[in-house]
């Protein structure tokens, strides 16, 4: 009996302690830059992708295992470190928040460490991976050893296999991260609220931390892991705004290096933003400081977009196989051919929502709100309602598009291709929730532009001023 | 008291309230009766054995008792067995640590099969669609494909001529077989069998797309039956059995893996 808490507590302090000294780092470089710092939830998150991008990186360019875990160790410790002696104010989260989301991370735990990862394809795709870098396997011989898609990438993998190597736990309590990644995506919203003291809000925010929990989350499949950073990457926007461009759009594209359609759901997040107010092109182009900072975060954007293709490229993959020939379209012909699907796609999309109207229901009564009185919504949640659509477009076009049998392919994959897009949706819910339930003063204190040092053209958080009497 | 104190104190409560949640609860669904199992909480093994099987419903206790034999001849870290389910391939091989990814084709274990599997069975009746093609959706692996069976009305056409596509998308046939059908003086359905000599290997495997048929000839066809084996067993001999579980060894490698038939003879069934 002792072997099960041994191994939950040792599994989810390796968890905890790897990607927050990383995240330490962030916080540091954001300081540094007179940006605000990161929430506790969000440094995890930046932390925990850092390491799986680390070790992605130093696998995939066949550095030695050692030296690999010398950078992550190095890389960590630098940012404890720093949090020690130099920096020791942070956000926490409160008692009462921590209390009720306990259940969850112990009964996450609890999960992780018990069940072993399932016999089926899907969950084996990304436990292969670790196995592979248990033995630190080079990357061009995954084509050779009958691993099922080895061309996709593995960052998450890679911080999987980091927890359950370093903490020496069995395979499948590594997963942990998995939880903790989704709880601090909550603790991170809830802290950029935490100005604001309506007990509604948080039980709100309590409520959707349960109710948008399912096992897929955790054990061991990506897609609950894309859902949560493609929600991180939405909320950072939200957050830092224009002024992070130069960071957030090279994170935004650290999503493909988690699954293939990670890439397509970074080039959805960063259109959204800036096609969420187009009328600040003509500021941008007039300030130098914007232009550079657009300028750096685009490029750093293209190379961490163009990193997996290369890695794949450089170890014998073919960058352009995502899936196969699922989605070779031989002619137009075939395209336009299968247009009738449509109806079958939208049906399934609906029953599929059907069944979950705790998001349904909170998401479509937020868009009447928001939509009903004909006022103009605010960037944030024109960003996030734009994600949401677009997502859902892509979805449909993926069903429109593949040479997988269609019936098949929408019953395995349609669910978990529409979880990605879950916390977006829950965000704006959030959002206007926020505005809905707060006083004016304190949702103008709380939704306020991070402070900075540089002058930019436009800081752009149209805030309460604007939606306040739509409510 | 100070602030992670109380947290330590609320999750020491809450975890006691689900343990009393788990103990308390009369109705437990099944899916949660194993957490009051003991072993099952204090022993991974034991978990594995509970999710996995001795021998269905994945064979994990018994791929282990196979493994360590086979690792006491065989000492590359990175071989193992064959191992072949009734169904399709489930990659038991990332359920042991180290991770075994490299097949040795000389021993063979068998997970869930029964003597039917390792004979010629029918694979399933194929449906015709509206452009003729007989599809036929199967979610099993297949080693051999044997032979088909149309079921036709006599006609004056002398030839049917039979065309096997591994999916739908191929635009060459794997396989073609012409047969003269011509039966002089019969009326009413009648049966002909496309034999494939030899079986076509590696049949079906990973594919979730149906196998089609095209079948020409002029004739109206009532039914189209496929048979095959599931594991093809030509060449191995099984040196040890459980239940549903086996070992078979390649006839030309009895000597080397004498010490593993030792050993597996030797433990308890």
């Amino acid at each position: 009996m002792i072997e099960l808490p041994r191994i939950a507590l040792i599994g989810s302090a390796v968890a905890l302690i790897g990607p927050l000294g990383v995240g330490w780092l962030w916080a540091a470089a954001l300081i540094h830059k007179g940006e605000s710092q990161p929430t506790l939830g969000m440094n995890y998150w930046l932390g925990l992708m850092s390491v799986g991008g680390l070790i992605l990186l130093g696998h995939g360019f066949g550095l030695s295992q050692t030296f690999v875990v010398l950078i992550v160790v190095s890389v960590s410790t630098c940012g404890w470190v720093w949090r020690l002696m130099r920096h020791r104010r942070q956000t926490r989260p409160d008692l009462k928040t921590v209390l009720s989301l306990s259940p969850l991370a112990l009964a996450g735990i609890g999960y992780c460490v018990l069940y072993p990862v399932q016999m089926w394809d899907s969950y084996l795709i990304w436990l292969s991976r670790v196995r592979l870098l248990e033995q630190w396997t080079s990357l061009s011989r995954f084509g050779d050893l009958g691993i099922i898609y080895p061309e996709y990438p593995y960052l998450g993998a890679a911080a999987w296999w980091w927890t359950e190597w370093t903490a020496r736990v069995p395979v499948e309590s590594g997963r942990v991260i998995f939880v903790f990644a989704y709880l601090a995506f909550f603790l991170a919203v809830l802290a950029r609220q935490e100005r604001i003291e309506s007990i509604r809000v948080r039980l709100l925010l309590v409520f959707f931390a349960y109710a948008c929990f399912s096992l897929e989350i955790i054990n061991g499949y990506q897609d609950g892991f894309l859902m949560v950073s493609a929600g991180m990457v939405a909320l950072a926007f939200v957050q830092w705004g224009d002024r992070g461009a130069v960071w957030l759009m090279p994170l935004a594209a650290g999503l493909s290096l988690i699954k293939a359609e990670g890439a397509v759901l970074a080039l959805i997040l960063v259109f959204c933003w800036f096609g969420s107010k187009l009328s600040r092109l003509p500021t941008v182009q007039e300030n130098r400081l914007d232009r550079r900072a657009f300028l750096v975060g685009g490029v750093g954007f293209v190379v961490i977009l163009a990193i997996w293709p290369w890695l794949a490229l450089r170890n014998g993959f073919d960058p352009t196989n995502v899936q196969g020939d699922a989605f070779r379209i031989r002619s137009i012909g075939i395209a336009v051919g299968q247009l009738d699907r449509f109806p079958t796609i939208l049906r399934a999309i609906g029953l599929y929502y059907a069944q979950r109207p705790w998001i349904t229901v909170p998401f479509l009564a937020a868009l009447a709100v928001s939509l009903g009185r004909g006022e103009r919504l605010d960037r944030q949640r024109r960003f996030l309602l734009g994600f949401v659509g677009l997502h859902l477009l892509f979805v449909m076009t993926i069903f429109w598009l593949t040479q997988e049998p269609f019936e098949w392919h929408l019953g395995a994959a349609l669910h978990r291709l529409l979880l990605q897009g879950k916390l977006v949706m829950f965000l704006f819910v959030f959002e206007t929730a926020t505005l809905w339930c707060t006083p004016l003063e304190q949702t103008s204190i709380a939704r306020q532009p991070v402070p900075a040092p540089q002058k930019f053209a436009e800081v752009v958080h149209t805030g309460r001023a604007r939606t306040q009497r739509t409510f | 008291m100070s602030f992670w104190r109380r947290c330590a104190v609320a999750g020491i409560a809450i975890a006691f309230g689900l343990v009393a949640a788990i103990r308390l609860s009369p109705q437990l669904p099944g899916r949660y009766t194993a957490l009051l199992n003991r072993s099952f909480l204090s022993s991974r093994e034991q978990r594995l054995i509970h999710f996995f099987g001795e021998c269905e419903p994945a064979g994990y206790g018994y791929l282990k008792r196979v493994l360590t034999a086979y690792s006491r001849v065989e000492r590359s870290l990175l071989k193992r067995p064959v191992i072949r389910y009734r169904d399709y391939n489930r990659r038991a091989e990332y359920l042991f640590e180290p991770t075994r990814f490299e097949a040795d084709p000389s021993v063979l274990v068998g997970i869930g099969l029964t003597e039917s599997d390792l004979r010629e069975q029918e694979i399933g009746n194929g449906a015709r669609g509206p452009d003729g093609l007989w599809r036929f959706a199967v979610d099993r692996n297949f080693d051999l494909l044997t032979r088909i069976e149309v079921e036709y009305e006599t006609a004056s056409a002398q030839q049917l001529r039979l065309q096997l596509y591994r999916s739908e998308r191929d635009s060459t046939p794997t396989w073609t077989s012409v047969a003269d059908v011509a039966t002089a003086g019969q009326v009413g359905r009648q049966t002909f069998q496309f034999v494939a000599t030899p079986p076509l290997r590696q049949f079906r495997y990973g594919l979730i797309e149906p196998f089609v048929f095209r079948v020409d000839g002029g004739v109206s066809l009532y039914r189209v039956t496929a048979y095959g084996v599931v594991v093809d067993m030509q060449g191995y001999r099984v040196v040890h059995r459980n239940g549903g579980c086996f070992t078979a060894i390649e006839d030309d490698h009895s000597d080397r893996w004498m010490q593993l038939i030792h050993e597996l003879g030797g433990s308890n069934d």
